[in-house]
């Protein structure tokens, strides 16, 4: 949990409190960012985020919440990266995609196999991954937060700013796909 | 219960995370269920494996990196992330790395030479280049020198400087000073190095040398007076190259060049190297020796004297008149480039803005403060080292400082030169040792452009490309030379934030050209090519094809969609007989329907072409 006490410190420009931040949050931060944008992409993404932080802290509006305001931030650096990747379809730029959650899950399917998940060494772990990865985004994106971040769900309610219900069932319908995907794992 | 009430919150019960009640409910009902605890436990078998997935902690650079970025974003920033900058001329990104204090230049103060001649660095001139190297003109003056030979040392020089291009120029005295000799000493405190100068000059008096510690990889230490060592000798690389000699006594790294201007292709690759084994003499005369491989660390007394801990020219000089001597020391160096990155915002108009930065990256070695900064944009061609940058850069004199920039005026000034655009910074400024520094190079509103849609059925995507163009003329707000580089498209949304909408390379492009920028592919227009008739031509009868294109346009506005068609069959001659929309043939193979589609709606192209032997 983010100690509201750091983001007022961080807003008024303290460095020790956003070095404090970051050595509390880093490891929780890199792997949704790993998990949601791939290890090559993370390490630009986690800079981005913290300097946001840095940037925006002073526009923190209620203190308990310190936790999801973060974790929003990480969400939209994750998601603006998705727009970034050339390769991909692009969305029409005349639409307003904010809500664009259903085109955006359209527009990102299995990366593949890069070199880093041909390097796995264990076959298990880069199947669980690409399992991971063909989930559609919000579905994974609930079992990242939830496994990696061991974040509730009326946390993650929160973050992604709709009702507690759709979280759960996001939860569970990307759980039994995963499940589906992994039968011949086991 | 029904399992549709309760299938939700099955994972939250297994996270422990419902009301007692609520527990109760679940755990009731799946006592009674088959079905629902069959699922539940095929969703816990998936998170166990998701669980085990190893875990990978965040690089441990990542933290020095993010306090730099909020350090720069402290200096200087308006509106800047990525990129977003708006203030003419402001250094917005300076990334220091690790500046080692033994590598910083120290250059603004005397350095003293041998016999008295101290050396004063007056500036730095940097032309850099797309590809990895610049150009220094390092101006020095040597105050006091005598007539006759002299020797000076001069540092601040990169570790990455390619010592074959060194080229010197007297101010005062050009015809009466020259270069005798030049030595190019890399002889940095490695590890073999240091232990060298701790070599007894005299291995029978040992009561002279100094003493050091071996510390083992156990823990256990053990003291003596150095008696030899060993390790990988880098010389052997340079031992028969042409023109090179080597000289006594310079172990490790010293290259040198007879005369001025030498032509050696080589190049110098400093390592430090570690010792494989050393031998220690204990007091008792015993020889102790300790493989490389068990040595956790050397301790020494203090530093030897005459080490070099930065790279350094060591001349032997000429000169005819004693006193003030003003020079110019020119070289290349590699490890310096930039590039530029530009940035183009749009909104729903048919103007953008376009913002323009230039990176330049400083991994030479050294330091060059209060530089003046030029950059060359174009590829220039690289012949055998040491030859062609004389003749490409223009040899401008030093001058003083230059008056500070006037707030609006543009950070670069860019002058035709040669088959290159040289770009000129109008300040100086400091280019450190590893960083990566930011400079605007343009920042233009209002230019006009279009978004074009094309489709090729050789492209094989098969989908709609679309690309934003824009005329680089001075009536449209530019008219001034792109170097190449990278674009990225920022488009305006609901809320007034720029969002990212793609990005390609643009390559050097001249002013009154048009610009063509690949942004991606259509989302919303979606095309369906097929073949509905197909013969091959024969002898006694021609070959027919009949193709449909279906393009359907699911925008809220009308678009036209450039459609290239290959007309070409194995060298058959083939001829249009029928088409539902008119054509240009774009080149001897291509045909260019200009199809327009109203918003929401599908046009069918359809066209026959007949091919004849």
């Amino acid at each position: 949990v983010v100690d509201p006490d750091l983001i007022t410190r961080i807003a008024r420009k303290e460095e020790s409190a956003f070095a404090e931040l970051f050595d509390a949050t880093r490891e929780r931060i890199w792997s949704y960012l790993t998990h949601m944008a791939g290890r090559d992409q993370a390490e630009d993404l986690m800079q981005e985020v913290f300097v946001k932080v840095w940037r925006f802290a002073g526009t923190m509006k209620n203190p308990d919440d310190a936790t999801a305001w973060m974790f929003s931030i990480a969400r939209n650096t994750a998601k603006s990266h998705f727009r970034k990747r050339s390769s991909r379809p692009m969305a029409s730029l005349n639409r307003e995609r904010e809500n664009g959650d259903g085109a955006l899950v359209d527009v990102i399917t299995a990366t593949g196999d890069g070199p880093a998940e041909t390097a796995e060494s264990s076959e298990t772990a880069g199947r669980v991954r690409a399992a991971l990865e063909e989930l559609p985004i919000e579905q994974r994106e609930v079992i990242v937060m939830k496994e990696f971040q061991g974040l509730k769900f009326d946390e993650i309610a929160r973050i992604l700013d709709c009702p507690l219900g759709t979280v759960k069932s996001r939860m569970r319908y990307g759980t039994i796909k995963l499940a589906a995907l992994l039968q011949e794992v086991r | 219960m029904s399992c549709d009430n309760i299938r939700d919150d099955l994972l939250p019960l297994f996270y422990g995370e419902l009301s007692d009640n609520r527990s109760g409910e679940v755990e009731n009902h799946l006592a009674g269920c088959e079905t629902c605890r069959e699922e539940l436990e095929s969703m816990k078998n998936a998170l166990e494996l998701v669980r085990k997935l190893p875990k990978e902690s965040a690089p441990a650079a990542a933290k020095g990196r993010a306090i730099s970025a909020i350090r720069r974003e402290a200096g200087g920033r308006r509106g800047l992330f990525l990129g977003f900058a708006s203030a003419a001329g402001i250094i917005i990104a300076v990334v220091t790395v690790f500046v080692l204090s033994l590598m910083g230049p120290g250059p603004l103060k005397p350095i003293t030479a041998m016999g008295a001649t101290s050396i004063v660095q007056r500036g730095y001139s940097v032309t850099v280049f797309n590809q990895n190297l610049a150009m220094i003109k390092d101006r020095r003056d040597f105050v006091n020198m005598r007539s006759g030979v002299t020797t000076v040392e001069l540092t601040g020089i990169p570790a990455r400087i390619l010592p074959d291009s060194i080229s010197f120029k007297d101010l005062d005295d050009p015809e009466g000073t020259s270069v005798l000799e030049q030595n190019y000493e890399f002889d940095l405190a490695g590890a073999t190095a240091i232990l060298d100068k701790y070599k007894p000059s005299d291995p029978e008096n040992l009561e002279s040398a100094k003493k050091i510690t071996i510390v083992r990889k156990d823990g256990s230490e053990i003291t003596g007076v150095l008696f030899y060592h060993a390790g990988f000798d880098t010389w052997s690389r340079w031992q028969n190259l042409p023109g090179l000699k080597q000289q006594g006594g310079g172990d490790y790294g010293v290259m040198e060049q007879q005369l001025w201007g030498g032509q050696q292709s080589g190049r110098w690759y400093p390592r430090t190297v570690e010792p494989k084994v050393v031998g220690l003499r204990m007091e008792d005369g015993s020889i102790e020796q300790i493989r490389g491989q068990e040595i956790k660390a050397v301790r020494l007394g203090e530093m030897p004297e005459n080490l070099r801990t930065r790279p350094t020219l060591v001349w032997q000089l000429q000169a005819s008149k004693s006193g003030l001597h003003q020079s110019e020391v020119s070289y290349l160096t590699e490890g310096m480039s930039w590039r530029c990155d530009y940035r183009l915002t749009f909104d729903n108009s048919n103007k953008l803005s376009m913002g323009g930065w230039v990176t330049v990256n400083n991994y030479s070695g050294v330091t060059f403060p209060d530089a003046k900064v030029k950059l060359i944009a174009g590829d220039v061609h690289m012949v055998p080292r040491g030859v062609p940058v004389d003749m490409l850069v223009e040899r401008a004199p030093f001058e003083g400082n230059a008056a500070p920039a006037m707030a609006r005026k543009p950070a670069f000034k860019e002058k035709s030169f040669a088959e290159y655009h040289l770009y000129t910074l109008q300040r100086k400024t400091t280019l450190s040792d590893n960083e990566v520094k930011q400079i605007e190079l343009i920042n233009k509103d209002g230019i006009k452009w279009e978004k074009k849609y094309e489709y090729c059925s050789q492209v094989r995507s098969g989908r709609v490309q679309v690309f934003a163009t824009f005329k680089n003329f001075e009536n449209n707000n530019l008219g001034m030379p792109l170097p190449k580089g990278r674009i990225r498209f920022y488009g305006i949304d609901h809320t007034g934030e720029p969002e990212f909408a793609g990005e390609d390379n643009i390559d050097h492009t001249p002013k009154d050209e048009e610009v063509k920028v690949r942004m991606g592919y259509s989302f919303d227009i979606v095309i369906e090519r097929k073949i509905m008739k197909e013969s091959r031509p024969r002898s006694n009868r021609p070959g027919e094809q009949e193709i449909e294109i279906k393009i359907r346009n699911h925008n809220d506005t009308d678009v036209t969609v450039d459609v290239f068609e290959p007309w070409h069959w194995g060298g058959h001659n083939g001829k249009v007989t029928e088409s539902t929309h008119e054509f240009t043939k774009e080149a001897s193979r291509m045909l260019l329907f200009k199809i327009k589609i109203k918003a929401d709606s599908e046009t069918i192209l359809r066209y026959n072409v007949q091919y004849t032997r």
